[in-house]
């Protein structure tokens, strides 16, 4: 018996036998609040991302059918009926039927209605054991979205063409308040968005490499921090936040950033989360992952953000034979005039057997941990052959 | 002659940002822009993505870079960080 079942009979079976203990007519008033309070569990839990939507649509059409016999039942008591009436009892044989029959059947039986869509936003989000890191697709340039039940985390804001998507894709997840915001560096393609960001949502920390760039996009960005009063902190290989729920971040680079090269300041962290772990590297090079080699921090991930939009200049094999992914994620855009992923790159994560995801090819990339198993989703699927070939020059 | 801050040089590639309107980027191969480095502040003739003059105004490069080293600087002090 699955375990939507066992839940689900156990519950009605508990509360009929609690309300059959009490005298009088109250007992079916029980019976109703006793569902109230089981309905809301499961919505609770469904907000959370702990069931199939249709699950729920299913579960609400029972109980109000469950309902509708306790009330039945209730005035019929009153009016001085001891049997309960025959609807009342054909009613609760139709709940239980239904619930049987339906509840294993759910996600296929109905259309994929958007229930997430029909609850408060808070609501919105991750199962409570979960841990979701959304690589959103903003063109070329990196965004990515690390959600818990209980802290939301950016890295990167995407150029400023993306910065009304990037807001746009955190308000559909529900995120409301950011508690970490991380600038891997200061080019535009990755910092581009933090104004809109910052004007979306409240942000309680940003994480920034602090080496200077001349742009107007990264002074307003500066500005925007300064004015909305958000806690600036300097980024140093060999920090870490703990993000609560057993998941930590730790920072492995940069240690010595400098602004002749912004690249080679970017902030490159690790996420784990029990068995699973994420490495993100903005636009870090060969020579900043040589410099992560030689501080010998723990590398090793389940999920690679591959550096530098799928450079030649990143990924060397060194790193990739420390951090050994069995996913990478390349956030590149469509048709690019840099002609990222290059194929040296490609090359180098097929012949590593590593599944690669492109945000130009699978749109969104969406992976799910509970800290041990990993699921990904994508918007768009993509071909493996073009997966592995990259744009012609 | 526009004004572009040098956003980054990188793959044989200068992406320029065009300063009086950042939303505008332009991305051309290095070799047409030899010398310029990253945060470089230029004044460029640009026409169908060829550079036909261009100057790296070193002046206002170090004064925005003063400038914006100030900011950053408030914020890395600031009492609470």
């Amino acid at each position: 018996m699955d375990i939507e079942r066992i839940i689900w009979i156990a519950s009605l079976i508990g509360a009929i036998l609690v309300a059959m203990l009490r005298k009088g007519g109250g007992r079916f008033g029980l019976l109703i609040c006793l569902y109230g309070g089981f309905m809301y569990g499961f919505l609770s839990m469904a907000a959370q991302g702990g069931f199939e939507a249709n699950y729920i649509v299913i579960i609400l059409i029972i109980n109000a059918v469950a309902v509708a016999t306790g009330l039945i039942w209730l005035l019929a008591s009153r009016a001085g009926k001891k049997k309960p009436p025959a609807t009342a009892v054909l009613l609760l044989a139709v709940a239980l039927a239904a619930g049987w029959y339906t509840l294993p059947l759910a996600d296929q039986a109905l259309p994929d209605w958007d229930i997430a869509a029909w609850l408060p936003s808070s609501q919105k989000g991750v199962a409570g054991d979960d841990l979701a890191v959304h690589y959103i697709d903003v063109g070329q340039g990196d965004s990515i979205l690390i959600q818990t039940a209980s802290k939301n985390m950016l890295i990167d804001a995407g150029p400023r063409s993306a910065g009304e998507r990037v807001v746009e894709y955190l308000q559909g997840q529900g995120v409301e308040k950011l508690d970490l915001v991380i600038s891997t560096h200061a080019h535009e393609d990755h910092i581009g968005g933090m104004v809109d960001v910052f004007t979306a949502f409240t942000v309680d920390e940003v994480l920034d490499p602090g080496v200077v760039h001349t742009s107007k996009t990264f002074e307003n960005y500066l500005d925007a921090i300064e004015d909305e009063g958000i806690t600036f902190t300097v980024a140093e290989a060999g920090m870490s936040r703990d993000l609560g729920d057993g998941i930590k971040m730790d920072i492995l680079h940069p240690t010595n950033p400098s602004s002749s090269d912004l690249n080679a300041s970017s902030v490159v962290t690790r996420l784990s989360y029990s068995d699973v772990a994420f490495v993100f590297t903005g636009d870090a090079e060969s020579g900043d992952e040589k410099e992560i080699l030689e501080h010998g921090f723990t590398l090793r991930a389940d999920v690679l953000k591959v550096g530098h939009h799928g450079s030649a200049t990143s990924s060397s094999s060194d790193f990739l034979n420390k951090v050994r992914p069995t996913y990478a994620v390349i956030t590149v855009g469509e048709g690019n005039t840099y002609f990222h992923p290059h194929q040296e790159t490609l090359d180098r994560f097929e012949a590593a057997n590593v599944q690669v995801f492109r945000s130009d090819l699978h749109g969104d990339i969406v992976f799910i941990t509970d800290g041990i198993e990993i699921e990904v989703n994508t918007e768009r699927q993509a071909e493996s052959g073009d997966v592995f070939t990259a744009p012609p020059r | 002659m526009e004004k572009y801050t040098v956003d980054s040089v990188r793959d044989g590639r200068v992406t320029l940002l065009l300063r009086r309107d950042e939303s505008v980027k332009i991305v051309l191969p290095q070799a047409q822009l030899p010398g310029v480095q990253e945060s470089d502040i230029i004044s460029a003739a640009i026409s169908q993505g060829r550079v036909e003059d261009f100057k790296i105004e070193k002046a206002e490069t170090q004064a925005v870079k003063v400038k914006i080293q100030a900011k950053l600087d408030k914020l890395k002090n600031r009492p609470g960080n």
